[in-house]
């Protein structure tokens, strides 16, 4: 359970930046048109990793974001779960990164992308073990004391399940995340297609996950592969994917939603088509929540 | 040993290629089809960068040799960086200790196309800021410069190549043959389109540079050469429009 103390409790429910409304990852190909072309994006979430050290092109991209938008990051090469320290390099520059932005919120993936000195560039899984769990926890708690705002880690996709598990994928991630009083940034996309991929039900996956730790959503494409269903990020969002966000937003009510597309980038217009598809399916499940209740 | 480090130990001699899916499948009881996604992912990540970085490299050599370098390249350099270009910044000196391996057919030139178009990737990345000319008040250099001396004709064949039209220079390959001198070329980005450039140096090019590095007045660059300051301002001015040197508003 959460206790009072925990950032996560139920205060977190009516923070302004869990519900920053719905925001599309920015890349590269929409620089230019995103500035005058934006109905229907309340946020931006980028890259973070793209723009450390940047040169300055991309930095007055950032700097006219956030201007117009609430800036939220993004990480994939924190790699929480390494057995190698954390890159204290990469995090000092993480630190300005938040500075520079304002970001209101940072966040990464609950695997490794990197050990004994050599980057994979890659989300590789951690095996579902106490002994990981007392690996990361202190190395979240590392990274949460870089700035004064929220960081949450992402259930990653994954398409093998690591020997000598001890627990089930979401024992592992509740734990992780109550251990080091973390918020969650749940990928539905990535629950769909673990659940797939993995035989569970993606509905029980997401009910078990406490409303007030889920701070931040990511809806995307993936492609159905020849041996499994692959995360890609480069296609529309399934209806599948749609169902189980109406439902995730049924129990833990409005929360922000981004929609990724890293690959096969499609013109703004079909981002933007994808970004007010998510605000409809929030907006009905928020209203068959409220008669739920009433 | 933990079994966590045994494990990702196990998974680090797959994506390295050390092991095979269905070595590390026997071990993790695991579809060593899914395992392969995985070691797939990690060298498509490199060899997709290496095809980005070096994309005119990769025209001037048959793509069976290029598959080796790229599968030799990922064995003998590891990625040590995060940016994932950065982990292609080895790939011309890779090429240069390679010119040995005969069955390569690598000669200096796909070393020094190689070396030209990290720098571009280099240049393109600096987090150098240029200043506008309201910002300064006196002749500065491009602050994203870099110099390199190339003894075959890398610039020309890079613009030729980017023309896109087919010629004889080209299509006999004369890119191949090496200068009697070593060429001088500068690369920086551009301040208004942040686009790379480069320039072959030639007289007026070597000589603005040299008054602005060297921070020369125009009486004294005057004074050296004989010439009028209103020629060597000339020359600046027109040397600035490349974008290599930068004039403050009132020059």
């Amino acid at each position: 359970m959460v206790s009072d103390k925990s950032f996560f409790n139920q205060n977190s429910f009516h923070d302004p930046k869990r519900n920053l409304g719905f925001g599309i990852g920015l890349r590269r190909p929409h620089f230019d048109e995103i500035f005058t072309h934006h109905q229907g994006v309340d946020f931006l979430e980028f890259v973070s990793d793209n723009y450390m050290n940047c040169n300055d092109r991309d930095r007055e991209v950032l700097e006219k974001a956030g201007r117009l938008f609430p800036i939220v990051l993004h990480g994939v090469s924190l790699s929480i779960g390494s057995p190698d320290p954390l890159n204290k390099e990469y995090l000092q520059n993480l630190e300005k990164l938040i500075e520079m932005t304002n970001a209101v919120v940072f966040s990464d993936h609950l695997s490794y992308s990197s050990a004994f000195g050599v980057e994979y560039h890659d989300l590789i899984p951690l095996p579902f073990t106490k002994e990981v769990v007392d690996h990361i926890v202190p190395r979240v708690k590392q990274v949460q004391k870089i700035a004064n705002i929220p960081f949450l880690l992402e259930n990653p996709s994954y398409y093998v399940e690591m020997p000598g598990a001890e627990m089930t994928e979401v024992e592992f991630v509740l734990e992780i995340l109550e251990k080091s009083d973390c918020g969650l940034l749940l990928d539905i996309n990535n629950v769909y297609v673990n659940a797939q991929n993995h035989g569970y039900d993606p509905f029980e996956y997401v009910d078990a996950m406490p409303p007030e730790r889920v701070y931040q959503y990511h809806m995307a494409g993936h492609y159905e592969g020849e041996h499994c269903i692959i995360d890609t990020h480069g296609s529309n969002i399934k209806d599948e994917v749609y169902r189980l966000y109406e439902h995730s937003i049924r129990h833990t009510g409005p929360v922000s939603t981004i929609v990724e597309w890293d690959n096969e980038i499609p013109p703004l217009d079909e981002l933007l088509g994808e970004n007010r598809k998510v605000r409809r399916t929030s907006k009905a499940a928020l209203r068959e929540r409220k008669r739920a209740s009433a | 040993m933990s079994s966590f480090y045994e494990t990702l130990e196990t998974m680090h001699q797959l994506l390295r290629g050390e092991k095979s899916p269905e070595e590390v499948a026997e071990i993790f009881g695991a579809d060593p089809n899914r395992l392969a996604i995985y070691q797939g992912f990690v060298k498509g990540h490199i060899a997709k960068t290496l095809e980005k970085n070096y994309c005119l490299l990769k025209r001037t050599i048959l793509p069976e040799i290029w598959k080796k370098l790229v599968d030799q390249y990922f064995t003998k350099y590891p990625a040590l960086d995060w940016r994932l270009n950065e982990s292609t910044e080895k790939f011309p000196f890779f090429l240069q200790d390679s010119l040995s391996q005969k069955d390569l057919q690598l000669n200096e030139f796909h070393v020094e196309l190689a070396k030209f178009e990290w720098e571009e990737v280099n240049i393109f990345n600096t987090d150098a800021t240029i200043p506008s000319p309201t910002q300064i008040d006196q002749l500065i250099l491009n602050p994203t410069i870099s110099i390199l001396q190339f003894t075959y004709p890398i610039a020309e064949f890079v613009k030729q190549i980017r023309v896109g039209k087919k010629n004889k220079w080209l299509e006999e390959k004369k890119f191949f043959e090496e200068r009697e001198q070593e060429e001088i070329v500068f690369l920086f980005r551009n301040l208004q389109t942040y686009r790379c450039n480069f320039l072959q140096g030639n007289d007026n090019i070597l000589f603005a540079f040299k008054v602005v590095h060297e921070n020369l007045s125009l009486s004294q660059a005057a004074e050296a050469t004989g010439q009028e300051i209103s020629i060597i301002k000339q020359i600046i001015r027109e040397v600035s429009q490349t974008g290599l040197i930068i004039l403050p508003k009132n020059f």
